[in-house]
């Protein structure tokens, strides 16, 4: 990407309308915040079942402002919406493919019955363009748990086919022992858009061609690298089905290599605050919907994990740092202890970055509600005397004769917080 | 008025020298890594020639008899850079060279790519050597000038030795894009002058407009995928030929073409290509005796081309070509005119490995015998290889399924 055009249009839209210091603790602010956070999934009531309506698009995605990729998402939103029932629930996922490429659903950590497990040629066929598919299944077992593509799955979890599901027990041991109203779900992922551009090319040109031929009847196992049995593919083989060759038609010839990392689809600074008060706790999921570990990090806290896989633990215990591995769920309770406003990033840095570009990436914050304004300035409780009004270098003459504003020349209005978008 | 283009010519050509300015480097501390293309192709044969009658144009493969002699004319090296610039455009720069027939006259090697091009969703800018508008389709040819008496504009300023004088040029290109489809081109050019070889004076002119369906559309579409129409002028010095003739007398040509996709079809792929050129010509001239007044007659040339192409597990696997070019010069006494048919045959070994096979029969007429002979019989078999990678991937293509389908982005 064109990181100079990045940092212009990032910069001022941010500073702009998003994070106006002063504004940040406001009820608009916190309405925009929403939209950084899954969105529910609203569901219709048939007898006993619950109905939920997903389809899968092409949608140009912007995880942080100035940068546009393709991508695929489940009903136009990365992550796609977030699926939540109670315990026990008949749940019925009507999907609807709108794209040219096939793809499934897997429902990652649900005990779903196998045909509805949506692992393409051994649970089910694929969900083909214009296709549609149904899953049913029974809300087991509790906890925070996601779905995603199983089709193509290297590039189609990163273009943005993931979202969350999650269990609800009624009798929940969890909250019992951490009482919360407020809880998050944090998605994380990570993108070679560069990957994914070429394959998503690669893929809906194959298709094209496939679906010429599907029409038809004359497609064959050996076009779709699809074989029946060992027999069938070793016949293919000797009928010039060589799989060395095969690279240059089915997918680039490199793995990716992750250069955008997201907090539901989106990079800072359009990443998601977690809001807490004094006193108070939240519940956050972690989810990891990406190819690569991330070792979470909250500043001035040890917080509580709570659950592993969507699993309770029975003893809960402190951290500050976990690595939450790809396809992980993690649980944590954050208290409220310490006001401030305090990052929470991952600390392999080389994923707090946009194309490389520190910071970016998974960086987001933990905000305190009940920040007096009176903290906001950030010399007056920086720490250092040089910054702090009356006691450093305000008004000390210079050597031009001009007294100097120096928190006017390094801090602006003086309240946090700052977008950083350059070291 | 040629001045003004050789100012103009030359302010462009002398700009990128101001990046070497002292000083301008401290600007440059950290550089992007651009997109960076390489593009390598060779093209092997050993070529039988079968002639009969005396050329008087000095080409060796013209001499009557027969021949046999290796060849890996056409074959190239390029290496392009691309990168995102700023407001939404793209800037590229491409170097290359090619290795020209024997005994053409241009070295061992030819550098026939050195073009800097500018870029936005409906603009191309061009500047610098590359492929002229000489021709609008793209044929079935082993090599892209087995049939280039019938298939291009003739440089008229050229000597005939080489073919790369008809082909290349240096040019200053402006296109406009509608649609993504429809691609309007103004265009100027230096051809290379053979009797002043020094002179970078622009000394042709013209534009096209050009309905091309782009590549990733091609299982969608119908029968037609590319029709063009183009406007060449040639401005001549005719102080040589004719004294008393106006010097600024130009040498206009158009040309027509399309290409229909006959049977899209994925396994059995059939496509029609044709091309027409009608060369104005000088009227003073009026018989045809040497390399010069043969492209500066009156002309009416037409090829054609049809291809099966057998494609096997979504990769080519064979390919056989056939095409037919007739060329009349109405104004010439004595029913001059030419006439080619050719064929080839590929076999594909190989990621991008080709065994070829192509035989050729040209026959001439009326005034061109003393010049071109009466007749060749051509027979080539070798191997081709193309290679062509990209590094550092940054932007989609301007044609990719997911600009053209699913919203443009920059």
């Amino acid at each position: 990407m064109d990181r100079r055009n990045f940092l212009a249009t990032g910069a001022v839209s941010t500073a702009g309308m998003l994070f106006f210091p002063g504004n940040l603790l406001a009820e608009s602010a916190k309405e925009a915040n929403k939209q950084r956070l899954t969105q529910p999934l609203p569901f219709k009531k048939n007898g006993e079942w619950k109905e939920f309506e997903l389809y899968i698009d092409i949608k140009v995605h912007e995880p942080a402002p100035g940068f546009q990729y393709h991508t695929l998402a489940f009903n136009d939103m990365i992550p796609g919406p977030e699926i939540r029932v109670d315990y026990g629930d008949k749940v019925r996922v009507k999907f609807k493919n709108k794209t040219g490429i096939n793809h499934t659903i897997h429902w990652h950590g649900i005990y779903v019955p196998w045909r509805m497990d949506g692992v393409p040629y051994v649970s089910q066929l694929p969900v083909m363009p214009e296709n549609e598919f149904i899953y049913e299944f029974e809300a087991k077992p509790v906890g925070t748990h996601f779905y995603h593509c199983h089709w193509g799955t290297v590039m189609h979890m990163q273009a943005g086919m993931f979202g969350s599901i999650i269990v609800e027990d009624p009798d929940d041991p969890i909250k019992k022992q951490f009482p919360y109203e407020r809880e998050y779900t944090l998605v994380y992922g990570a993108h070679d858009v560069n990957y994914i551009r070429n394959e998503m090319n690669r893929m809906l040109d194959r298709m094209k061609e496939r679906n010429y031929l599907m029409k038809e009847g004359r497609f064959d196992p050996e076009r779709w690298a699809v074989f029946n049995n060992h027999d069938q593919f070793a016949e293919s083989i000797k009928n010039g089905w060589e799989p060395p060759y095969a690279l240059s038609r089915r997918a680039p010839a490199s793995l990716p290599q992750a250069d955008w990392f997201t907090v539901n689809g989106k990079s800072y600074p359009e990443t998601p605050y977690l809001f807490i008060k004094s006193g108070e706790k939240i519940r956050v999921r972690l989810i990891n919907a990406g190819a690569e570990i991330h070792n979470l990090h909250l500043h001035g806290h040890d917080f509580w994990m709570v659950a592993d896989d969507g699993i309770p633990l029975s003893h809960p215990w402190k951290r500050n740092t976990v690595p939450l591995t790809p396809g992980k769920t993690f649980d944590i309770i954050i208290e409220g202890d310490n006001r401030g406003i305090w990052t929470f990033h991952d600390h392999d840095t080389r994923k707090v970055t946009n194309n490389g570009l520190y910071p970016g990436g998974n960086l987001l914050a933990l905000v305190y509600e009940d920040l007096p304004e009176d903290e906001l300035i950030i010399t007056k409780h920086s720490g250092n005397t040089m910054f702090n009004k009356g006691m450093g270098m305000e008004g000390m003459d210079m050597d031009m004769g001009k007294p100097m504003n120096m928190d006017k020349m390094l801090f602006g209005d003086d309240k946090l917080p700052k977008i950083a978008l350059d070291e | 008025m040629n001045k003004i283009y050789v100012i103009l010519f030359f302010a462009l050509f002398a700009l990128p020298g101001f990046a070497q300015l002292p000083g301008s480097e401290q600007l440059n501390r950290e550089d992007m890594l651009p997109e960076i293309e390489l593009g390598i192709k060779t093209v092997s044969t050993g070529n039988f020639y079968s002639n009969q009658g005396n050329a008087s144009l000095a080409i060796p493969v013209l001499n009557e008899g027969d021949q046999v002699l290796s060849d890996f004319s056409d074959s190239y090296f390029l290496i392009g850079a691309r990168q995102k610039l700023y407001k939404g455009w793209r800037g590229q720069m491409v170097l290359g060279f090619s290795f020209p027939d024997a005994n053409s006259g241009l070295g061992q090697v030819f550098y026939n790519q050195v073009m800097a091009l500018v870029e936005n969703k409906n603009n191309i800018i061009r500047i610098g050597r590359t492929t002229s508008q000489t021709i609008l389709g793209e044929f079935n040819t082993i090599r892209d000038d087995d049939a280039l008496q019938y298939t291009y504009v003739l440089n008229p300023f050229s000597n005939g030795l080489n073919t790369e004088d008809n082909q290349y040029a240096n040019v200053l290109e402006y296109t406009r894009i509608f649609g993504q489809r429809l691609y309007v081109t103004l265009h100027a050019e230096n051809y290379q002058d053979f009797e002043e070889p020094n002179d970078y004076s622009i000394n042709g002119l013209g534009g096209s407009i050009i309905y091309r369906q782009p590549e990733s559309q091609l299982w969608n579409r119908k029968i037609l995928r590319e029709i063009g129409f183009s406007w060449n002028n040639f401005l001549l010095d005719r102080s040589d030929l004719a004294p008393n003739a106006d010097s600024n007398e130009t040498l206009t040509s158009f040309i027509g073409n399309a290409t229909f996709s006959i049977l899209p079809d994925p396994v059995h792929f059939v496509d029609f290509k044709v091309q027409g050129i009608y060369n104005d010509g000088l009227s003073t001239i009026e018989n045809i005796t040497d390399y010069t007044s043969y492209t500066r007659s009156r002309s009416t040339a037409a090829f054609g081309m049809l291809r099966y192409l057998n494609r096997k597990l979504e990769r080519p696997n064979f390919q056989i070509a056939a095409g037919f070019g007739y060329k009349d010069f109405s104004n010439t006494d004595g029913n001059t005119n030419q006439y080619m048919a050719i064929g080839n045959f590929l076999y594909r070994v190989g990621n991008n490995f080709d065994l070829i096979f192509q035989y050729r029969y040209n026959k001439n007429n009326g005034a061109l015998q003393p010049l071109l002979g009466e007749s060749q019989h051509r027979v080539q078999i070798g191997l081709a290889y193309t290679f062509n990678k990209l590094f550092n991937s940054q932007f989609d293509g301007r044609n990719s399924l997911l600009n053209l389908e699913h919203g443009y982005i920059k």
